[in-house]
């Protein structure tokens, strides 16, 4: 009888055990504020990371809360203001913040084509008649943000490189559209004569858009920086950011997983360290700014 | 039954699925317009949520051109929400009008969101800006003109549909009263149906039952619906038939039982009436040999008192003082005679004569004599109707016995009544057994209107001086020698009487074919004369009687010789034969006996003449075997005159 009993129950009591204990975990697991940086359409961007999101508060039981930034630059200011706990930091923006918070690097997509990086673009129109930076004076440029590396540290290093120091003076209008694709569309549009942005989003854009392809042309490209990464604060626990990061890099072995990083673009998360931002601070340096000591303001 | 039950359920069950899918089909066609509504509100809902989504992001909008925007996410939530309900909107409707306008609203929703995102991320100066600006509320302007277009034309439809499924309600409503209705009439119809065929064939079963209860065996029950029932009812019907059946044969099991008894009771009292009868007959015979032992006895006493009284009278003078005391010692021997002679005849010892007669003449000659004998006041009737009725009787003992039977019917009516004589003839048949006769019968019956007799009288009734008359008007030996008499002729004398209402005897006498029989006995000689020397042997065992018989005999000139028994007889008639005449036998000796004697005596001389003295009677066939010249009968006791008579008409000179 009494073996009986205790077949019987054990399971029962181990299940109820399992249950208690995972309630246990959720209860007292964090919730977290992660920004997005607007590298597109900013509900896009919000469209694009939402299922993410999902994936990653169902597997950790850590609620994530996304928060749109409508700039790069601001983010240092964003991370005290909106009380975030967590970005997925652009290539310069994380540079930054690894510099100035001491910001934990996690993990970063690798993309379908098989690269876990980025690269900028400067562009115009083929129909522009610019092949040089000697066409381009004069003309309007269209950047994304000050705190872009394709949008702004690339395009400035190249313009330096090509004898332009101060852009500001060597083009008739220079202004920050905040996000990649404004700044494709405008060229595009000719609301700009030169663009730049970064690679990724020009691919995502010509998928929809084949005018891209056939009315524009890439002047110049950048080295490869590495791709936007999540980052964590350092009042994180480790706990949580080891489970984020183990979410991450692990998605690819789940069909769950799969399907999310696919509607994503990429095949899977790479672990990121410090060291993958050196690139960024070469380029950083190239372009003349100190990434410590760096201050910038949209207007 | 079973079919009908299960086919009735399942038509209700039927009937009720019917029902019950009619109105689910009205339900789900009412349900569907419901939710067609219900999307069509939702879709109202949805634009009404998308024109304030527009507004919101279009009074948030310069919000978020601050350094750090905290409606950002709001914006881009109301913007999403925009993008999903025309996505929705373009999805339901597949008018290509409809659709077109959708899709340019899905994509107005994009350009919006695209311009907004351009203008809220911008860093440029305020003229790039206010164009941007600008570009995004001319968009938003737009979406907004177009979806009041479309919600006017969507609000008229959802008016138009709410009116439509409304009707539809009203006439689901009134469907499924109606099925409803309809289901439980028919239902309400099968199950009465239902009940009824139960029913019906259970009263009936009843009906029957308590009719078979109250007696009505074999009743049948009529049930044409073929169903357990008829079933039933048959084996039913088979019950009741079985059932009468039985008790058709109990009864006539009872009647058998019934008329054996009554057999039984019949046999049992003929039985007891034949045992009666033969107690009686025993009884009679009893008395009868009594009454010839006593007559015998009696007839040798009186022989010698007769005998000698005789031969004194003859010796005496009539001077003599004595002559007269003779006289009265002959005439009280004489009486003494008669009685034993009645007695005899009782006892059936008797000579008798029987002669063929008919018997109708001689009840007619016996009613000749009543008519004269009877008192006035007595009434004779007659019934003579046996015709051809002949019977074998002694002539003198028929009229006796009827005489007899008549005084004493007139001595029974004292006061007068009616004597009736019948006869007829009565067939084998119909014999009494207690008559005890199994031919033919002549039925003489003599009836009065009398006094009857009591049961006790009438088991007496034959009983040799048995009377009921006074001390000295009679002997009580007139219905015994009536017996003696028609036993002696193979009848049966029955007599059936009970107080107040008469008697009425009947004599059973059996039919006989032909003419009379030879008789044995004849007339006596009138009277004796002197004889010439011859011999003659007395044989008797009582001296008193050789002595008395030697003197009357070698008084009339007779050589007498002397035998005191049988074989004395027999040595002396050996030793002298030829010289005796003729031997005067008494037949009641001890020894070889008078009849033994006799016997030997014809074989040893059948030329031989024997007169037999006895004081028994004797059947007049109980010597036809016998061969003699002559054989006669002297009964005792005799006077004088009777032995001389006898001996000479034995000699043949009478």
């Amino acid at each position: 009888m009494t073996t009986v009993l205790v077949r019987f129950f054990t399971p029962i009591l181990v299940a109820i055990a399992l249950i208690l204990s995972m309630q246990v975990q959720k209860v007292h697991a964090e919730a977290l504020v992660i920004g997005l940086i607007p590298e597109q359409n900013v509900f896009k961007q919000t469209a694009r990371y939402k299922p993410l999101g999902e994936y990653l508060q169902k597997k950790t039981g850590v609620q994530i809360t996304f928060t749109m930034l409508s700039r790069y630059g601001n983010i240092i200011d964003h991370f005290i203001n909106k009380k975030m706990d967590g970005a997925f930091w652009g290539s310069f923006t994380g540079s930054m913040a690894i510099t100035k918070l001491g910001l934990r690097p996690v993990a970063r997509p690798l993309w379908k084509n098989g690269v876990s990086t980025y690269h900028g673009l400067i562009f115009v129109r083929k129909d522009s008649g610019i092949k040089s930076v000697e066409d381009m004076k004069g003309k309007r440029l269209a950047l994304v943000d000050r705190a872009t590396t394709a949008g702004y540290i690339f395009p400035l290093a190249w313009l330096k490189e090509r004898g332009v120091t101060v852009h500001e003076n060597y083009f008739r209008e220079v202004y920050f559209t905040g996000s990649h694709d404004a700044a494709i569309l405008a060229v595009l549009s000719g609301e700009a004569d030169v663009g730049a942005a970064k690679n990724t989003i020009w691919d995502i854009l010509s998928v929809d858009n084949k005018r891209l392809a056939s009315e524009l042309v890439v002047l110049g490209k950048s080295s490869d920086v590495p791709s936007n990464a999540l980052g964590l604060s350092s009042s994180v626990s480790d706990k949580t950011a080891e489970a984020l990061r183990d979410a991450l890099l692990g998605m690819d072995s789940y069909p769950e997983g799969r399907k999310v990083l696919d509607e994503f673009g990429a095949l899977k998360f790479l672990p990121t360290v410090e060291e993958d931002y050196k690139p960024v601070f070469d380029m950083a340096e190239k372009a003349g700014i100190d990434l410590k000591n760096y201050t910038y303001e949209n207007k | 039954m079973k079919l009908k039950i299960i086919w009735l359920l399942s038509s209700v069950f039927a009937v009720f699925v019917i029902g019950s899918l009619l109105a689910t089909s009205h339900v789900a066609t009412t349900t569907e317009e419901l939710d067609r509504l219900l999307n069509l509100h939702k879709i109202e809902n949805m634009r009404v949520g998308l024109v304030e989504s527009i507004r919101t992001v279009q009074a948030d909008l310069h919000l978020a051109r601050s350094p750090i925007p905290v409606n950002l996410d709001s914006i881009i939530r109301n913007a999403s929400h925009l993008e999903k309900a025309s996505h929705t909107c373009a999805g339901c409707h597949h008018k290509p009008e409809l659709m077109n306008k959708f899709y340019k609203i899905e994509k107005l929703v994009r350009d919006y969101q695209q311009a907004l995102s351009f203008f809220i991320t911008a860093s440029a100066d305020a003229e790039r800006i206010g164009r941007l600006d600008i570009n995004a509320v001319l968009i938003g302007e737009e979406l907004l003109a177009l979806t009041e277009e479309l919600s006017l034309s969507a609000s008229g439809k959802l008016d138009r549909m709410t009116a439509v499924t409304l009707d539809e309600i009203k006439n689901v409503r009134f469907i499924l009263l109606i099925t409803l209705a309809f289901t439980v009439f028919v239902s309400a119809i099968m199950s009465l149906n239902l009940i009824r065929s139960i029913l019906t064939p259970i009263n009936q079963l009843m009906v029957g039952t308590r009719r078979i209860t109250e007696g009505e065996l074999g009743h049948q029950i009529e049930i044409a619906e073929k169903t357990e029932f008829k079933e039933l009812a048959e084996d039913f019907n088979s019950m009741s038939t079985g059932l009468k059946d039985v008790y058709l044969r109990l009864e006539q099991t009872n009647d058998e039982l019934s008329h054996e008894m009554i057999e039984r009771k019949q046999a049992e009292d003929q039985r007891r009436d034949l045992m009666d009868q033969l107690l009686h007959a025993k009884k009679m015979q009893a008395v009868g040999v009594l009454s010839a032992g006593i007559s015998h006895e009696f007839n040798n006493l009186l022989q010698i008192i007769q005998g000698t009284a005789d031969l004194m009278h003859i010796s005496m003078d009539k001077a003599d003082p004595a002559y007269g005391r003779v006289e009265a010692i002959q005439s009280a021997a004489q009486r003494g005679t008669n009685l034993t002679q009645q007695l005899l005849a009782f006892s059936r010892k008797m000579e008798v004569a029987p002669v063929a007669i008919d018997v109708n003449t001689r009840v007619g000659q016996a009613k000749s004599i009543l008519e004269k004998t009877l008192p006035k006041n007595i009434k004779l009737e007659t019934l003579i109707d046996c015709e051809n009725c002949t019977v074998l009787v002694d002539q003198s003992s028929i009229e006796q016995i009827l005489l007899n039977l008549a005084l004493n019917a007139g001595d029974a009516m004292p006061d007068g009544g009616t004597l009736r004589l019948i006869t007829r003839r009565v067939p084998a048949s119909e014999v009494p057994a207690t008559v005890g006769i199994a031919s033919d019968c002549a039925l003489i019956q003599v009836t009065d209107t009398g006094h009857g007799m009591s049961e006790e009288t009438l088991e007496h009734i034959f009983d040799p001086f048995f009377t009921t008359k006074e001390v000295g008007a009679g002997t009580g030996l007139g219905l015994s020698v009536t017996y003696g008499i028609i036993q002696t002729f193979g009848g049966m004398i029955l007599c059936e009487s009970s107080p107040g209402e008469g008697t009425v005897f009947s004599i059973y006498l059996p039919l006989v074919e032909g003419s009379a029989v030879a008789t044995v006995c004849e007339t006596r000689p009138a009277a004796a004369q002197s004889n010439v020397g011859e011999t003659v042997m007395m044989v008797d065992d009582e001296e008193a009687i050789l002595s008395t018989g030697r003197d009357i005999l070698e008084d009339a000139g007779y050589k007498v010789l002397i035998a005191r028994s049988g074989e004395e007889a027999l040595e002396i008639f050996k030793k002298q034969a030829g010289e005796i005449d003729i031997v005067v036998l008494d037949l009641g000796m001890p020894g070889m006996g008078g009849r033994e004697c006799l016997i030997q005596m014809a074989q040893l001389d059948p030329t031989a003449r024997i007169l037999i003295s006895t004081g028994y009677g004797i059947d007049g066939n109980e010597f036809g075997e016998v061969e003699l010249s002559y054989m006669g009968l002297l009964p005792k006791p005799f006077r004088l005159k009777d032995l001389l008579e006898a001996v000479d008409k034995g000699l043949g000179r009478a």
